[in-house]
């Protein structure tokens, strides 16, 4: 008989078998991360909040479908990331930027962004508009390319670049600001 | 490379910041539990699966069984007129020849000496002709009785007091369902049956059966809600679920 020595592996298989205690540490452990991709994602905590209950839904009910259970993590993050794209697709709609974005070498640099706590960075990837924070997500911390950008939200890749760069400027503007101010 | 992307997907980890709301966890489970208590245990469905297919393969056979049967008592009256034993290919081939009413007045009689014939592999000749269906396919036979038994009781259940469009939730559901079980068998062509993939066929097959019973009695509550409030019975014109 197989033992299983990996506690992650035994929790997901018991979870697998319907085990609401597994489920619940599961929960325990992943939750926090993943509500706050939600949140970076959706902008708000409310909406967040039914995206992250259906991506637990989905995952629980298909557990089934894993099959490396020392995966669990970004297994779940990939289906979390999926309901975020569905839920901007379903709720946003795009416009080209007609401004240029020219890139300037600080552009690239970032040094301005030593120091700063995460949470306010956190902060302020939520407040950035609407689809230039879901590009920044997506690209920044998600690592999609703009390719896998623009096929998953239905958009062009050149949309996706000047929604990053605009991310990428009103970042820099808005946490420069904070720091200067304290 | 971008160097803001670099430093932030490093310390991805340290930007998980927010609180997740309590309430979150007791809700995911509520609709977990929900969804499980519709799913009857596993056991209770094999049961009434094996007693289905025991019941239908009986019925498949019965018919053929009786003709078996007159095919025998031909024999026995050859039989006991000629005292040979004959095989049973022989008395097939021409059976209205010898049973004719007029030369067999008293059946009591031939029935009586019978036991004293020896047919050998009656049973063995029935069998060996007819292989039996595949598990597989019996499964989904009964399950889809049982099913089509459940949606034509409520195709004929009269509905008053709401429109049939109120339940179109639960049709919504079916419609997944289905899907799902396209799916499952698009995937079993290319893998095969798998006891996993029977397991999931019959898991969906459950569900099902759990909907339908559910619409039926939400559809009895209503009705019984309206029938106790007479001024809401639209008794001219009940609307029926198309299913």
């Amino acid at each position: 008989m197989e033992t299983v020595t990996n506690i992650l592996v035994a929790v997901v298989r018991k979870a697998g078998l319907g085990d609401a205690k597994a489920r619940e540490a599961l929960y325990h452990q992943y939750s926090k991360g993943m509500f706050s991709i939600c949140v970076r994602m959706t902008g708000n905590r409310a909406d967040a909040q039914d995206v992250l209950q259906e991506a637990f839904m989905k995952a629980f009910n298909n557990l089934h479908q894993l099959k490396d259970e020392n995966n669990f993590g970004g297994w779940l993050r990939r289906i979390v990331v999926n309901e975020c794209i569905g839920f901007t697709k379903k709720n946003k709609s795009w416009q080209e930027l007609q401004e240029h974005h020219e890139e300037k070498a600080d552009d690239y640099e970032f040094n301005w962004l030593e120091g700063i706590g995460f949470e306010r960075i956190h902060e302020e990837i939520k407040k950035l508009p609407a689809c230039c924070r879901e590009v920044f997500t997506l690209y920044v911390t998600e690592d999609y390319s703009h390719k896998q950008i623009a096929e998953a939200l239905g958009v062009t890749e050149s949309t996706s670049r000047s929604q990053y760069h605009r991310a990428r400027q009103l970042l820099k503007q808005r946490l420069l600001l904070l720091v200067k101010h304290g | 490379m971008d160097k803001l992307k670099q430093y932030l997907r490093e310390h991805r980890e340290n930007l998980a910041v927010e609180e997740v709301p309590d309430e979150l966890w007791p809700q995911i489970n509520n609709l977990l539990q929900q969804k499980k208590s519709m799913v009857i245990p596993m056991a209770k469905w094999a049961i009434a699966a094996s007693i289905l297919v025991l019941v239908s393969v009986g019925i498949f056979y019965l018919p053929k069984d009786e003709k078996k049967n007159d095919v025998a008592s031909v024999q026995s009256t050859i039989n006991i007129d000629s005292n040979k034993t004959l095989p049973v290919e022989t008395i097939k081939q021409n059976p209205v020849e010898i049973i004719k009413p007029n030369e067999n007045p008293i059946p009591q009689i031939v029935k009586t000496e019978t036991p004293k014939l020896t047919l050998p592999n009656k049973k063995k000749t029935i069998t060996s002709k007819n292989t039996p269906p595949n598990e597989v396919d019996l499964l989904q036979q009964n399950f889809s009785i049982m099913i089509r038994h459940q949606e034509e009781k409520i195709r004929n259940t009269p509905i008053y007091a709401e429109n049939a469009g109120y339940f179109h939730f639960f049709k919504k559901q079916l419609d997944e369902m289905g899907n799902d079980e396209k799916l499952l068998k698009e995937e079993v062509k290319k893998t095969g049956w798998t006891d996993f993939s029977i397991e999931r066929l019959i898991n969906i097959y459950q569900e099902k059966i759990s909907l339908l019973k559910q619409l039926q009695l939400e559809i009895n509550k209503m009705n019984n809600r309206a029938k106790q409030n007479n001024s809401t019975i639209q008794t001219q014109q009940p609307s029926f679920i198309n299913i």
